[in-house]
């Protein structure tokens, strides 16, 4: 049951609204039913009505085009749209399955594959719905072998259930101001991508359509720019976990280019005129996220409500540059995942310092939330290598561990997500 | 109590004569804190399964102490481990993070505060506080074991048949220096029978797991750093055992307060009580509603 305390009128000054109410039970039983929440939240705007709809039909969707004779793919969510779709192949983000899958998943993990519990919960919660879907899911799944050892691990474990594992070789930190070294690594990445179009397709890809899809990528993160900076001024018209969403359609466009395109567009007519939603606390602190995109909706649900807003965001949907358009489109797209253009996809945690402090400055964040999933030893280092470096500059933040799978977020992350925007505000 | 009986005496006045009452609903035990005129009243019960139920019989119990009826309350404001299940009808409330309550309580208590221990009966924390305003600079938590909590000492209590009141006192009594390595409920649980089976004295037991536990408290403060002046609140506050260890661990006193630091979220909750009640009356004033 989800209690609710009104707050009075007279707490809320000039901006408040009386629909307003502060949900003080927070804890919604899955992922499900806090975007459907949020849906219902933003019924005012029918664009990110939209939006969740196609969140929320994405997987079953590309799952049928498969089954009626069309080509789908699992693939990791962050670099794979212009190529995929460049080949006909419908991407269908793995990420989604911590949140549109089930809670058996986790059993299946440790009792099945037998997995310590100390396993990465993403690995653990994708690999148990993997196994529950084996027999009307897609078998394609592509996937870079420089994601971490034990997804590498989790490659062979779902091979092992038939599905069709496509790896990606890539090197995971070029080297700085080493421009031949890198030219090395864009040709060999590049190669790669170019064998992946013919083990998939039994054809070279159309450079062409590669480089029409970077065109459609790039207009696309254009257009996800603008309506980050509409934000600014009206940070609670579209709500974090809403944004989270959309900053994750820009990898993958939930299976229907035109449909996300159209709901960016509806989204930017939608803010130019929108009239401001005041946060239940009045003023709102404005904040970064940095790190994965966050399984536990809970906490972008907390933020809002107690009168935090995530205005800048550091995930791997890298969206403040374009992707550079060279000669040879494949190479277009091994630029920007070895990190020239800002992107840095992948890499150490160094690389990201610079384009995190221009973050923190565009949408002037008072705090960051680092985030990173249960039991991910590279994101946990990541995050404190991060969070002592801002902390030298005077940028206060909070490290959060949250898990990956179906379930409501434990009361504790919640106090923590609170306390800190409290301690802000 | 009289508020200059306990509250620090430039603080005082900041807690002015409205009724208000702070609820700290924790893991093991619910306190409540009511300010009324220049009294200040305390409660304190277990925990129960539901935490409203458990809120409102603190309410009664500090009613029969005071005959405040319902409509005498200005405003409530809950907090700790329950708070996101309190919600009253019949007057005003709110909910405020632990973390901020126990920086306010301890400011109000103590008002050089600048870093606070907090052992609860899931968790503990270390809290950075600004001595200006009581409000959090910074904080970090060990919710991720159970290791030196309420919870745990209670076990270990069990364990060495002793009741949790002197388990603490105990400690304090050791002749030897042990070594408990493991800070996990379960296999200290292990290694303090191994101890026991060594005819290792109880005493001494109950001193190194005091001192295991505060190894990681005194990780959480280093994480921070300390900057004295330091108290240390919740449930495991009154608790000597631990008090020592800390201090010899930390190497910095521990400074005491006129009220039982297990009170000190309750009291931070009645602050920010005070305070959502003064902006009601600022707006209705104003006429801004």
């Amino acid at each position: 049951m989800l209690l609710t305390t009104e707050i009075k009128p007279a707490m809320q000054g000039k901006a408040f609204s009386p629909e307003t109410k502060i949900k003080t039970r927070q804890e919604l039983q899955s992922q499900l039913a806090y975007i459907r929440e949020s849906k219902k939240e933003h019924r005012y705007s029918p664009a990110v009505v939209k939006l969740y709809d196609l969140a929320l039909s994405y997987v079953e969707d590309a799952e049928l085009h498969a089954q009626r004779g069309g080509r789908s793919a699992w693939v990791m969510g962050i670099w794979d749209a212009p190529l995929m779709y460049a080949l006909d192949i419908v991407p269908i983000s793995l990420t989604e399955l911590g949140r549109l899958g089930s809670n058996d998943a986790m059993t299946v993990a440790e009792d099945y594959f037998q997995l310590p519990k100390e396993t990465c919960s993403m690995v653990a919660s994708v690999l148990g719905e993997w196994y529950l879907r084996r027999n009307h899911t897609v078998k394609d799944v592509i996937v870079f072998n420089a994601s971490c050892e034990p997804l590498n691990i989790g490659w062979e474990l779902i091979a092992a259930e038939g599905y069709n594992v496509h790896r990606i070789e890539t090197v995971n930190r070029p080297r700085d101001n080493d421009p031949e070294r890198l030219a090395q690594h864009v040709h060999f990445l590049a190669d790669e991508l170019a064998d992946l179009a013919i083990r998939l397709t039994g054809k070279p890809v159309d450079l062409e359509r590669v480089a029409y899809e970077i065109e459609r990528t790039n207009r696309i993160l254009g257009k996800v720019r603008q309506i980050l900076n509409l934000r600014i001024d009206n940070p609670l018209y579209i709500r974090s976990l809403a944004t989270m969403f959309l900053l994750m359609g820009s990898g993958h466009y939930f299976g229907k280019p035109e449909q996300y395109e159209a709901v960016l567009d509806l989204l930017i007519e939608e803010l130019k005129v929108a009239d401001y939603i005041a946060s239940p606390r009045g003023k709102v602190v404005p904040l970064a996220w940095v790190g994965g995109r966050g399984q536990e909706f809970g906490v972008y649900k907390t933020v809002d409500d107690c009168g935090g807003a995530i205005l800048a965001w550091s995930t791997p949907n890298s969206y403040t540059h374009d992707w550079p358009q060279v000669k040879n489109p494949l190479e277009s797209i091994a630029l920007h995942i070895l990190g020239k253009t800002g992107g840095h996809v992948i890499g150490s945690p160094v690389h990201r310092f610079k384009p995190i402090e221009q973050l923190i400055k565009t949408y002037g964040a008072k705090g960051i939330l680092f985030y990173s999933y249960v039991g991910c030893s590279f994101a946990g280092i990541h995050q404190e290598i991060q969070r002592d470096h801002f902390q030298k500059l005077g940028i206060r933040s909070i490290g959060l561990e949250g898990s990956f799978q179906v379930g409501p977020p434990s009361g504790q992350l919640l106090t923590r997500v609170r306390a800190f925007v409290e301690m802000l505000s | 109590m009289k508020k200059h009986e306990i509250l620090a005496d430039e603080k005082i006045s900041d807690l002015r004569h409205t009724t208000v009452i702070g609820i700290d609903i924790g893991s093991r035990q619910a306190k409540a804190i009511l300010v009324q005129g220049d009294e200040i009243y305390t409660a304190i019960t277990a925990s129960g399964v539901d935490s409203q139920e458990t809120a409102e019989r603190l309410i009664r119990k500090i009613g029969r102490q005071t005959g405040i009826k319902h409509n005498d309350i200005a405003y409530v404001v809950g907090t700790g481990y329950g708070r996101i299940a309190i919600d009253f009808e019949a007057f005003p409330s709110e909910v405020v993070t632990e973390i901020s309550c126990h920086a306010m309580g301890a400011h109000f208590l103590n008002a050089g505060t600048k870093t606070i221990i907090d052992i609860g009966g899931q968790d503990s924390k270390a809290i950075k506080v600004d001595p200006d305003n009581g409000r959090v600079v910074e904080f970090v938590m060990n919710d991720k074991c159970a290791a030196g909590t309420g919870r745990f000492l209670e076990k270990v209590a069990e364990l060495l048949d002793y009741k949790l009141e002197e388990l603490g006192e105990k400690a304090l009594q050791a002749e030897k220096k042990l070594e408990v390595s493991s800070q996990c409920v379960v296999f200290a649980e292990s290694e303090i029978i191994s101890l026991k089976a060594k005819g290792e004295r109880r005493e001494d037991i109950a001193a190194a797991i005091h001192f295991a536990s505060a190894r990681r408290v005194r990780n959480l403060v280093n994480r921070l750093g300390l900057e004295p002046e330091l108290v240390f609140s919740g449930g495991v506050s009154n608790n000597p055992g631990m008090k020592h260890a800390l201090e010899e661990l930390i190497g910095h006193p521990i400074k005491s307060t006129k009220l039982d630091m297990v009170y000190a979220g309750a009291l931070g909750a009645a602050v920010f009580a005070q305070r959502y009640y003064d902006a009601l009356e600022i707006v209705a004033e104003k006429g801004v509603a």
